[in-house]
């Protein structure tokens, strides 16, 4: 456990430049997109106000500007999109690294006094509390932004939004923010377990090279007809499974791949990688 | 412990920002709405539970088209939809649905979303197209009956008769009357024209069934497409909403049902009576414009009420559904402003009616959804005057609490 602690602690270290980055980066697109956006409407305002448009009637043309509006400006998506691209990448990228870099750090991290999973774990939940980071800090700067749009667009060309309002009709903000409790953990497993695919499809990679992405292929297959076979029998047999029944088949398949895939990341990790 | 810094700042956001959002969510959950309203005598009085009847559709919820058709419900409000919903619709099965599901799963589980189900406050029956039985003179029904109490579950197979060869058959509505099971069918034919084209007829049929004798009591056409077309018409059948609901269920003599029928492009809707008292069958001597869109028709007894929309106010039509005649047109002013209230994009998200003691309710629904106060305009029918006008004020209605199904309480605004 200490030795996970500590290497998972090194991999979040490594990450730190892109992880930050990433942060600030979004902060300061959808911050500087949020002043032009407002400047542009406002500019718009004052055009119609001289042209003698009633504050109604200016309304009725561009709406109100809100938080609401905002998020699905290119702004504001654009960096969402960025952060799932970069981590996407970074999923292969911190494993490839260690192999591909100038030293074969892979080697080091295998030969510690370990059991070798503790490399895998560290790995998969630097990628999952990144997310979960990244995710995080959009929360809070939706909160900035609510407090900032007031102090930019005056009272009457604007309107009050909950966030809990922004999270349920904005862009993107259902897959980041699930409704419910029970579905954020159904959500977020998903995504653990999707990753937990991505990294047994590398590690057949690594193991037997080019035979490895035949296998890695077809392990993927496996996955998604594993965790889609209680829609594909919905979708044979044309009957539908009560929503609870939906959920549980779904999260028992996602639980059975997900031992499989640390079952066989272990074996290949243990047995057919070699120092 | 500098190098856990980083991670240990990760976990306590992520802790602090989903459990603040997740606080606040479970926080506004919790909240029920409740409504008053003010009395004509100026007082506020509150209504534990808005009741309208019928459904509110939501414009993006593809599952109001589901062949599933209840009574007796009791649910007042839409359910979350979950995440699995806002994913991937397709695997979502609707609110009633589920309902009958928790209540009664050895009957509900395994059913196929295809079929017809019905809920009476003692049944549930379910009816089928058997398409492997069909023949061009028959066609065969499979029909269940479950039994609320004993969960019994009976098992019929009905061969109907067909007055011309179809080639198939479809089940467009079904409903329970006493012991009797009323289907509606669209048979499929082909016609064969002197110049070799095939084309395709239609024609709407209504049995009724004696589920105690198991015999078929009747088969008659309701409607018969003509001119034939390439292309097989559609037909909607609907059972209207009585106003008395269940209370008056198993003693309901009329039955009603609207039938929208599309015929290259061009809408048929016809309201057709059944008699439980006398097993017949009439289709009601109602003009097209009456019912067209934007009208809603509820009844009660031997009275139908036809209500039109206007631009200021509404048109109300009294039809006597046993003597098959109109005995009065009401014409109810009302402000413009006040009608905007009511506009819904179609009629039926915009509003809702009943009538009692010669009184007659609208409701304004569109300004639930909207979180709005809601309006409310009580007619006298016998002279047309509105003796009510007023509003239905909502507290604690957030998003999570928009009405979806629900029935009028009818509120006592005299005191």
């Amino acid at each position: 456990m200490n030795i996970f602690l500590k290497l998972l602690a090194f991999e979040f270290n490594r990450f730190k430049k892109g992880y930050l980055s990433l942060i600030g980066l979004t902060f300061t697109i959808q911050g500087v997109g949020l002043f032009f956006q407002s400047r542009s409407y406002l500019s718009k305002v004052e055009m119609l106000k001289e042209e003698g448009v009633s504050t109604q009637g200016i309304l009725s043309q561009l709406g109100h500007f809100d938080l609401l509006n905002y998020t699905y400006s290119l702004w504001f998506v654009a960096p969402i999109m960025l952060g799932i691209v970069a981590l996407l990448f970074y999923s292969v990228f911190i494993w490839y690294r260690d192999w591909l870099g100038k030293n074969t750090f892979i080697y080091r991290l295998l030969l510690l006094p370990a059991k070798r999973m503790s490399i895998y774990f560290a790995k998969l939940f630097t990628i999952f509390l990144s997310v979960l980071g990244l995710v995080s800090s959009q929360y809070l700067f939706l909160h900035v932004y609510k407090w900032l749009i007031p102090l930019i667009i005056s009272e009457e060309f604007t309107q009050v939004q909950s966030i809990a309002q922004v999270i349920e009709q904005g862009a993107f903000m259902v897959f980041l923010f699930p409704k419910t409790l029970p579905f954020f953990f159904f959500a977020y497993l998903t995504g653990l377990m999707v990753l937990m695919v991505l990294f047994t499809l590398i590690l057949f990679e690594r193991s037997f090279h080019l035979k490895g992405i035949l296998l890695a292929t077809g392990y993927a297959g496996l996955s998604l007809f594993i965790y889609f076979s209680p829609a594909i029998y919905q979708l044979y047999t044309r009957i539908i499974f009560a929503n609870s029944e939906t959920f549980l088949w779904f999260s028992i398949m996602g639980i059975v791949l997900m031992g499989l895939s640390i079952l066989v990341s272990n074996f290949l990790l243990t047995k057919k990688i070699t120092v | 412990m500098k190098r856990y810094g980083l991670l240990l700042l990760t976990i306590i956001l992520f802790v602090s920002a989903f459990g603040w959002h997740y606080f606040s969510v479970e926080a506004t959950h919790n909240q029920k709405p409740t409504f008053s309203y003010v009395t004509s005598r100026g007082n506020k009085e509150y209504v534990e539970k808005l009741k309208l009847v019928g459904s509110i559709y939501q414009p993006d919820n593809e599952y109001n088209q589901t062949n599933f058709i209840q009574k007796g419900e009791e649910t007042l409000y839409e359910e979350d939809f979950p995440f699995l919903y806002q994913m991937d619709t397709v695997f979502y099965a609707h609110p009633s649905f589920q309902r009958l599901y928790e209540n009664y799963p050895n009957f509900v589980k395994r059913k196929n979303y295809g079929n017809f189900l019905i809920e009476t406050p003692e049944t549930i029956v379910e009816a089928s197209v058997d398409w492997e039985k069909q023949q061009s003179t028959s066609t065969t029904i499979q029909v269940e009956k479950f039994n609320k109490e004993s969960e019994d579950i009976k098992k019929y197979t009905f061969n109907l008769p067909l007055d011309n060869p179809a080639e198939y058959s479809y089940l467009e509505s079904i409903e329970v009357v006493e012991n009797k099971l009323i289907l509606f069918l669209t048979h499929v034919g082909e016609n064969k024209w002197e110049d070799g084209m095939n084309t395709t007829a239609v024609e709407l049929f209504v049995y009724q069934i004696d589920l105690e004798t198991e015999k078929i009591v009747s088969a008659e056409p309701f409607l018969t497409q003509f001119p034939a077309t390439e292309f097989p018409a559609e037909t909607n059948v609907s059972a209207l909403n009585s106003i008395n609901g269940d209370e008056d269920y198993k003693q309901k003599e009329n039955n009603l049902f609207l039938i929208n029928h599309e015929n290259e492009g061009e809408t048929l809707t016809s309201i057709a009576n059944y008699d439980s008292k006398d097993n017949r069958h009439t289709i009601l001597d109602i003009k097209e414009e009456w019912i067209d869109s934007p009208t809603q028709q509820i009844y009660e007894g031997e009275t139908l009420y036809l209500i039109e929309k206007e631009e200021a106010g509404f048109t109300v039509r009294v039809f006597n559904i046993e003597t098959n005649k109109l005995e009065t047109t009401l014409s109810v002013p009302l402000t413009a402003a006040l009608m905007q209230n009511f506009n819904g994009e179609y009629v039926e998200r915009g509003m809702r009616a009943a009538a009692t003691n010669d009184l007659l309710y609208l409701v304004s629904t569109k300004s639930i959804q909207n979180g709005e106060d809601v309006t409310i305009v009580v007619v006298d029918l016998y002279t047309g005057q509105t003796v009510y006008e007023g509003t239905l004020e909502p507290d604690n209605l957030t998003d999570e609490w928009k009405p979806l199904d629900a029935e009028i309480q009818l509120i006592d605004i005299e005191e």
